[in-house]
Order: structure tokens, then C-alpha cells, then sequence
């Protein structure tokens, strides 16, 4: 079941469209704070972000308030158009889930379940979700852990461009006053 | 002497630090609960699945077919079949259930890409005591 905003056709270009400018956006990477250097180190060999239209995203989704389903889609749309492995669009999945309050509904003791609950609307902040289950998957050595760091890095530069996007429209809306 | 004191107040300082170590490193938790949760593919979509849900509501199949197992506890072993064939583990991740950012259980992403309808069945057995066995079925149409 698909809701809200987010739709398919915006995702259409993904794949033909090539404008990225891959030094950009490895050069916007390099300076983001939230990998640690290990983690870089490997990201800067093995990672390819050349692809990915952030653009296009930013514009129809805020991963720092989307519901679940929006999300999802996300990463089906991510898969479908390349850009993301199967191994990828599974470990999304996995990581979607995995900061979900219905995934724990019958194991969750009282008290530790208002960190799951969506603002509102559904909504939640899964780039801060992300994130932080990044940190658990890092101290625990998790197997898949490239997997996470790409897919999170994804919503983060998804992110920084949906920031960017809102910058000029403020500019260019002050600008028309 | 001083040297003997040292000595000593090493050697102490030493079983402390042994006693101490061994006390913090707790076991892992034996497994609790085993779940299907859900099951996703190109046909049906994402299907989330609930506790007492016996059979998928969607039909599912097409060029990929991923089933997802949530288990609280470690396990020493564990598998998935789909009709009696074993399937391979795409992707797993660790879950801090209580927010303690200590972890409670896993999440695991079983490959069933090719399949159409038939019976999934996760098994897992406990990596502490009791050594608990522990399965959920789910009919995938």
C-alpha cells in the first residue's frame, strides 16, 4: 500500500538521468561528521553515490518527518531504479523495522516505548533513527554494517539538499517581496 | 619493604580487576520470543505480520520474495525454510528493544526470491540456557 506525497513517477528519472556531480557530492561526504574514520576510509573505496538524483529526492520527501510507508517506498524506489543493492534494500528494511514500535509490540516493557512513537501524523525523524541505530550496530560489530552506513548516508545527503532546496526557496521568496 | 608493598597492593589490585571484569561481562539472553514479521516482494508488497496471523493476506511473489524474522535472545543456531527448502540470510541487525542501547535480540532478512506461495518456518535454539527451541510457521499464498 503506498500513501501520501511520495509517488513513483518522481522516481522515474532516477535511472536515466546521470547529473550528478560525483566529485560534489564525495567532497560533501568527506566533510560530514557522522562517520567515524574507519568507516570513511572504507565508504571512500567502496561506495558510489554517483547515481543517485538527491535532488529529485529531496523535493518529495523530508526524511526527517515521513511516515513509515514513505520510507518504505523510499527504499523500494532506491532499489528499483539501481541504485541501491538488494543487499542494500534488504538491510533498509531491516533497519526500517528495526526502529518500528510494532516490531516490538509484545516484547516491549513499560515504560521504554515512547522512544518508537511517530510526532505526528506517523511521522517520525528516521534520519535520526538511522543514526542512531548505526551507533548499536557499530558497537556491537554487526556483519552488514557498510550496508547501514550507505543507506543512512543516503538519507543524510537527502537530507542537506531538502535543507539546501528550502534555503533558496526562503531566498527566492524574500527576493520576490 | 616498599617494594614488597607494591608487590602486593599489585597482585590485589590484579584479582580485583579479574573478579571485577568477570562479574560485568553478563551472558547473553536466551532466547524468548521468535516471530514472523513481516514479508515483503514485488507482487504483494509489504505485508506486516502479526503475532497470531497464520497466512499471508496478500499474494506475494515476482522477482523478489524477503521474509523477515524477529528473535529476543541469542541463538546458537538457526534456519529457515520455505516448503522444506532451506533459504540464505540476506541481511541481519541487531535491536535495543528497551532503549538501554544494550542488545535485546535480532532482526533477520531471509532470501526467498523465486518462491510463490508455500510454507515458511523459522527455527532457532537458544545460545544459553535452557537451550530453548523455538519456531513460527507462516503460509505465504
Amino acid at each position: 500500500m503506498r500513501v501520501n506525497s511520495y509517488s513513483d513517477h518522481a522516481f522515474s528519472s532516477l535511472k536515466s538521468n546521470h547529473l550528478i556531480d560525483k566529485s560534489k557530492y564525495k567532497s560533501e561526504y568527506d566533510e560530514s561528521n557522522s562517520l567515524n574514520n574507519i568507516t570513511k576510509s572504507t565508504l571512500d573505496n567502496k561506495i558510489n553515490f554517483s547515481n543517485i538524483e538527491y535532488g529529485e529526492l529531496a523535493k518529495n520527501i523530508d526524511v526527517t518527518n515521513c511516515t513509515k510507508e514513505e520510507i518504505q517506498n523510499l527504499s523500494l524506489d532506491l532499489f528499483k531504479s539501481g541504485n541501491i543493492t538488494e543487499k542494500e534494500f534488504a538491510k533498509m528494511g531491516l533497519l526500517i523495522l528495526a526502529n518500528d514500535f510494532e516490531t516490538y509490540r509484545d516484547v516491549l516493557p513499560p515504560g521504554s516505548q515512547d522512544r518508537f512513537f511517530p510526532t505526528s501524523n506517523g511521522r517520525r525523524n528516521w534520519l535520526a533513527a538511522f543514526n542512531s541505530h548505526l551507533k548499536l550496530e557499530k558497537s556491537s560489530f554487526s556483519e552488514g554494517l557498510q550496508e547501514s552506513v550507505k543507506v543512512t548516508e543516503i538519507l543524510n545527503n537527502i537530507d542537506k539538499h531538502r535543507i539546501k532546496l528550502s534555503s533558496f526557496n526562503e531566498m527566492y521568496t524574500n527576493h520576490k517581496k | 619493604m616498599l617494594k614488597k608493598i607494591f608487590g602486593i597492593v599489585t597482585i590485589l589490585g590484579v584479582s580485583l580487576g579479574v573478579s571485577i571484569n568477570s562479574t560485568s561481562a553478563a551472558s547473553a539472553p536466551p532466547l524468548t520470543t521468535l516471530e514472523v514479521k513481516e514479508v515483503q516482494s514485488e507482487l504483494g508488497g509489504t505485508e506486516s505480520i502479526t503475532a497470531s496471523q497464520t497466512t499471508t493476506t496478500k499474494d506475494h511473489g515476482g522477482s523478489f520474495m524477503y521474509i523477515t524474522t524477529f528473535q529476543k535472545g541469542y541463538s546458537s543456531s538457526k534456519t529457515a525454510t520455505f516448503d522444506g527448502t532451506i533459504l540464505t540470510l540476506i541481511a541481519s541487525t541487531p535491536v535495543d528493544v528497551d532503549g538501554d542501547t544494550i542488545v535485546d535480540g535480532f532482526l533477520y532478512k531471509w532470501n526467498a526470491s523465486g518462491k510463490q506461495s508455500g510454507l515458511f518456518k523459522y527455527q532457532a535454539t537458544s545460545q544459553n540456557s535452557p537451550w530453548n527451541t523455538m519456531s513460527d510457521t507462516l503460509n505465504i499464498q
